[in-house]
């Protein structure tokens, strides 16, 4: 399928899944869906980087946090319009990641890692100690009284919003991974030197792609603050941002764009029934954790990984 | 007759290790060359030095004309200096096809005139024998079949220059003859080769030319015969 087909017929399904669920009279399967869907773009955000190329992004938080954060800046300024938020907030964790490579691609493997779990606690700080954006109390982000397309609530508004946000990503990171990019990208996973020796400018690409994935990260926070009315560090910075991210793209599969996508509706759905059927919200990265455990000695290639050797063995 | 490559003076350190001290060496246009020396004589330093995967910190290379001692190794193989690696260094996730795909869209499609991508790597696997494992994986290969991947990948980038790493250490007799006929075949498309290689009858039967490095100098350069029968080399490789 070529990447126009693709974009045409994600998009298209896109809009349809959101007209079909505004038939849905529940209130909280938006809420919740929002939720599953944040995880989608943040998984798909984080294989980019993760799964295409190979460095370990552990500061998934500090992007999330950064579209969130620049949401607030612009409410608190003039009450900026929603789109402006997405935009702005997209560019400025593509920024933030452009300069997170710039200074620590050149290192290898492992200190990319700890270079990107370090920005986040730097980030935290800085937040936490910014009055303008309300500090460590938090600050108030209220949703518009009217609802924009005559749609009944807010939140439907802004399931919409992530539903498109979704597609995008997904079509994002298809499109790298078809490319002469992903190519290049995965010669770089498996082997740096030999990548390099091959004619591919190794320290370009991953910086390129380290960008792409921050900033759909920096989007996936855009619309959080009016999805809670109220932001705090501790929510925007928090660990289930980093943990996930990593991890649903492991149990799905990191070879192409749909491992993410499956492990996010796997993992964020039976988070949310965790949460509301059994109310035991805390448990909800102890149930990642055992799964990730289970995955890694299991099926270490993903859920994707399996079928595609299942499928190989079938072919025999 | 221009140089094709043209070194002169080169010095590597590594802390206070000289593993190349003012190596001066030359290939022309088309010419097969055997580098040989006894081990951490600093035969792969000088490669890495030349393919750009190490930088000297004194003297000049030039290929074709241009200094390229500031290029990193992606711009030395679009200029056409491909290198194989000693131990093979397949891109695992990848088919074997798909192997020979990256430099060809990343180093010899930028020098233009080039049909189908896959059609170009598939003619480039039937060179070296490989193309009935075109869509094996290439994490699964033998070790043969992955020194022929090896140099089908540097082959893959078109050059105008291969530096071929020890392809065939290891290896049995008849699978020597294998790597050596591809070498060979590769004088046919005028591309000049450097062969760094421990097996003596191969690098007699290949080379036009023989340089031998010890302890990081050249300590001679020129007809095989000759140089196999040098006093120095021979005291270099036996002893008194």
């Amino acid at each position: 399928m070529s990447n126009r087909v693709f974009a045409v017929v994600a998009f298209a399904f896109a809009l349809a899944f959101a007209a079909a669920s505004q038939l849905v009279p529940n209130e909280y399967f938006f809420t919740a869906a929002y939720t599953v869907l944040q995880f989608v773009i943040l998984a798909t955000a984080w294989n980019i980087l993760g799964g295409y190329t190979g460095y370990v992004n552990f500061g998934s938080a500090a992007f999330f946090a950064i579209g969130a954060y620049s949401t607030v800046v612009l409410y608190n300024a003039f009450k900026a319009p929603l789109l402006v938020m997405i935009v702005t907030g997209t560019l400025a964790a593509g920024l933030a990641g452009l300069g997170l490579g710039y200074l620590t691609l050149r290192l290898r493997g492992v200190f990319f890692a700890i270079a990107s779990l370090a920005l986040s606690v730097v980030l935290f700080t800085f937040i936490v100690n910014w009055d303008y954006v309300g500090g460590a109390r938090g600050a108030y982000v209220l949703q518009p009284r009217e609802v924009p397309f005559g749609l009944p609530r807010y939140i439907h508004l802004l399931y919409i919003v992530m539903v498109l946000q979704a597609a995008v990503s997904l079509i994002v990171a298809r499109t790298i991974e078809k490319s002469t990019l992903g190519r290049g990208l995965a010669a770089i996973r498996d082997d740096e030197l030999a990548a390099e020796c091959s004619g591919v400018p190794t320290l370009r690409l991953k910086i390129f792609s380290t960008m792409v994935s921050c900033a759909l990260m920096g989007m996936a926070g855009t619309t959080f603050p009016y999805y809670l009315s109220f932001i705090e560090p501790s929510s925007a910075f928090s660990l289930s941002y980093a943990v996930n991210s990593i991890a649903m793209p492991l149990i799905g599969g990191m070879m192409s764009w749909i491992g993410p996508l499956i492990g996010a509706v796997l993992l964020g759905s039976v988070q949310q029934l965790v949460q509301v059927m059994f109310s035991l919200g805390a448990w909800n990265l102890l149930i990642v954790g055992a799964l990730l455990v289970l995955f890694v000695t299991l099926a270490p290639n993903g859920i994707m990984g399996w079928v595609e050797g299942w499928r190989r063995q079938k072919g025999r | 007759m221009a140089e094709l490559l043209e070194i002169s003076g080169v010095i590597k350190r590594f802390g206070g290790f000289t593993a190349l001290d003012g190596v001066d060496f030359a290939v022309r246009a088309g010419e097969r060359v055997g580098l040989i020396g006894p081990n951490g004589s600093g035969k792969s330093t000088l490669v890495n030095c030349i393919a750009g995967t190490l930088r000297n910190e004194e003297g000049a290379i030039r290929f074709e004309g241009h200094d390229i001692c500031a290029y990193p190794a992606h711009k030395r193989i679009r200029l056409g200096l491909a290198r194989s690696f000693q131990i093979p260094k397949p891109f695992a996730s990848m088919s074997v096809l798909d192997n020979l795909c990256v430099p060809l869209l990343y180093a010899a499609k930028r020098r233009g005139a080039h049909g189908p991508i896959a059609d170009e790597a598939r003619h480039i696997l039937e060179q070296v024998g490989l193309l009935g494992k075109a869509d094996s994986m290439s994490g699964g290969l033998t070790q043969v079949d992955m020194r022929k991947l090896e140099l089908a990948r540097a082959m893959a980038a078109k050059p105008k220059l291969l530096i071929s790493d020890e392809a065939m250490a290891g290896l049995s007799a008849s699978e020597v003859d294998d790597i050596l006929e591809l070498l060979l075949g590769l004088k046919a498309q005028g591309v000049a080769v450097i062969m760094i290689e421990h097996v003596m009858r191969a690098v007699m039967k290949f080379s036009e030319r023989i340089a031998v490095l010890v302890a990081g100098r050249k300590i001679a350069d020129g007809d095989p015969q000759a140089v196999v029968g040098n006093p120095q080399v021979v005291k270099a490789y036996l002893g008194e």
